[in-house]
């Protein structure tokens, strides 16, 4: 009800022109003027009570200036320049002058210098405008100290009668005008922090379904070459069936020529059966990588998954780009056991690395033309089992990362790719997976225009 | 005839083998197998004047199809054997980019054999 109020308060005094996107420098100058007159009209009318003539001046004055403020918000003028005019208004007229007229040091709108420094934070974002109204608040306070010190006699100008009552509305008023202002920032703070997180996670879900486009016209190759099989070998073995048909129908069949047929016919099956399974781990990959993220882990045989990565990766880049080609190979560890892991992430993380090994490869061929030592591109991923610690390298020949940018690789956003071509999210969400998510190390080696190396580290979990 | 295969999957050959079972036991047509563009290089200046017909996959690790015909058609002495292309990509790019490097054909996965028994017919 109240908030209500406030907002509809508030959005009055919004100028038409910026209606549907006022910002918060805005709103927050707009709650400033509002609270800060009402508070200096109640403290006029409590002056008249008190009989303090010169504060009601220079609190209607004040008030009068801060509404002022409102009309000049209203009509659309530059808000910077309105800041200061607030700040004019309420911390010279307002503060500075009713503290003089209500007893200088021992007045109780002394501690409305809090306010200043406080409201030229909230109000400012350039420094400089920031600093000026500081260090006026800091000289106000220190020419009241000096005052008081050198023992000059300020009049307090009011019934002390109500010294009590001035003092306790003075300083509750100071306490709801800042808890009120902090309270209308922290709302801002969090509404933002809240946009940036769901823009954030659309981010991520975008870099995912980047890759995934790179991937399917990897898979789609790797998946005819098995099909290739699956349909050749099946239609094969009709043809075998017919030439078998027709043997056993002979008066004299031929044993050893159908044994032969036999033999090719189960042959056949196996071989059918091999790429039919090869085709629908290609698929399943495929499904993985594109699903959002789950917890679940899950035994994975390594080096058959580094691989299959490895091909997807190779395949989805030569699809994009016909001009790419590189040496690629698998050294693996054949005592590696299955490990457990999150194999969608981790695969997420293969194919980050692995195009981002290419890539490199990629950028160095097109600045090489030695024609007595041609640049022989080359990607080479290990997998290997160190004392219960599972490494996982892939090293390129590409074009090496700069020394000043290896500290920032890792970061969100963080990209040299042209714009468009790359997130900047690879390798941040790389190295959050593996570090957060598996409780291992993501590390880089490299020598710029020689080769990059990246390691990754697993603790081998039972 | 003579004709030379390369493939870097290693089940072409049983493929192969079996699709021109009748034609290889007739004697029509003879194979060979190389698993890499760059065996298929060596292979074909080894033997010069054995393969007569070459049919290569164009998507292989290391020397691609294309950039065994490019080596074919600069350093093989005539008569340059026949090459024909086989591609998982079924795009106009792969096809283009290949005849314009000279090659007679190009065969899309999954591998229609009755169509390349009758290219190669014909061609004897």
């Amino acid at each position: 009800m109240t908030s209500n109020f406030f907002i509809a308060l508030r959005n009055f005094f919004i100028p038409e022109e910026h209606k549907a996107n006022a910002s918060r420098q805005l709103h927050v100058l707009i709650y400033f003027y509002i609270l800060t007159a009402c508070f200096t009209t109640s403290f006029v009318l409590f002056y008249i009570l008190i009989k303090c003539e010169e504060g009601m001046v220079s609190l209607g004055l004040t008030t009068l200036l801060l509404f002022t403020g409102l009309i000049l918000i209203k009509k659309g003028m530059n808000l910077t320049l309105l800041s200061h005019f607030f700040l004019f208004s309420g911390a010279i007229i307002g503060i500075t002058i009713t503290t003089y007229i209500t007893g200088g040091l021992y007045s109780p709108v002394m501690p409305w210098f809090v306010g200043i420094p406080i409201a030229s934070l909230l109000l400012f974002d350039s420094m400089k405008d920031m600093i000026i109204w500081i260090a006026i608040a800091f000289i106000g306070v220190c020419s009241f100290i000096l005052l008081a010190l050198m023992k000059v006699n300020i009049a307090h100008n009011y019934n002390l009668e109500w010294k009590e009552w001035h003092f306790g509305i003075s300083y509750i008023g100071l306490t709801m005008i800042i808890f009120f202002l902090s309270f209308v920032f922290k709302r801002f703070i969090i509404d933002k922090i809240n946009q940036l997180q769901v823009a954030q996670i659309q981010l991520i879900q975008s870099e995912k379904l980047a890759s995934l486009g790179e991937l399917t016209a990897g898979i789609a190759h790797e998946i005819q070459n098995p099909l290739n099989f699956v349909n050749n070998f099946s239609e094969i073995s009709v043809d075998l069936i017919q030439d078998l048909q027709e043997e056993i129908e002979k008066s004299d069949p031929d044993k050893e020529y159908i044994s032969e047929l036999f033999l090719d016919l189960s042959q056949n099956q196996v071989k059918i059966h091999h790429h039919g399974t090869r085709a629908s781990n290609i698929v399943a990959s495929m499904l993985q990588h594109s699903r959002t993220s789950t917890d679940t882990k899950e035994y994975v045989d390594l080096n058959k998954f580094v691989g299959e990565f490895l091909r997807l990766s190779y395949h989805g880049l030569r699809a994009n780009d016909k001009s790419f080609n590189a040496e690629y190979k698998l050294i693996s560890d054949p005592n590696l056991s299955k490990i457990f892991i999150n194999s969608q992430d981790f695969g997420r993380v293969l194919l980050n690395l692995i195009n981002n090994a290419f890539y490199a490869v990629n950028e160095r061929k097109k600045n090489s033309n030695d024609a007595e030592n041609p640049y022989n591109p080359t990607v080479v991923l290990t997998t290997e089992m160190l004392h219960n610690r599972i490494i996982v390298k892939i090293k390129d020949n590409g074009v090496g990362i700069p020394e000043n940018i290896k500290t920032k690789i890792f970061q969100p956003f963080f990209t040299t790719k042209p714009t468009g071509q790359g997130t900047g999210l690879g390798l941040s969400l790389s190295y959050d997976i593996i570090t957060n998510g598996h409780a291992g190390t993501l590390n880089v080696v490299s020598q710029e225009g020689e080769y990059t190396e990246f390691i990754i580290t697993l603790p081998l979990t039972k | 005839m003579r004709i030379l295969v390369v493939d870097d999957e290693k089940d072409v050959k049983t493929l192969f083998l079996q699709r021109f079972r009748r034609e290889i036991r007739d004697g029509l047509f003879e194979f060979s197998f190389c698993f890499s563009g760059e065996d298929a290089m060596d292979y074909i200046t080894t033997n010069v004047q054995e393969a007569i017909l070459i049919l290569s996959d164009i998507n292989m690790p290391g020397m691609t199809g294309i950039e065994l015909l490019c080596k074919i058609n600069a350093e093989i002495p005539q008569p340059k054997p026949i090459v024909m292309m086989i591609t998982a990509y079924d795009d106009k790019s792969s096809r283009d980019q290949a005849i314009q490097y000279g090659a007679q054909e190009v065969f899309i996965k999954p591998l229609d054999f009755q169509a390349i028994k009758d290219k190669l017919i014909k061609l004897k």
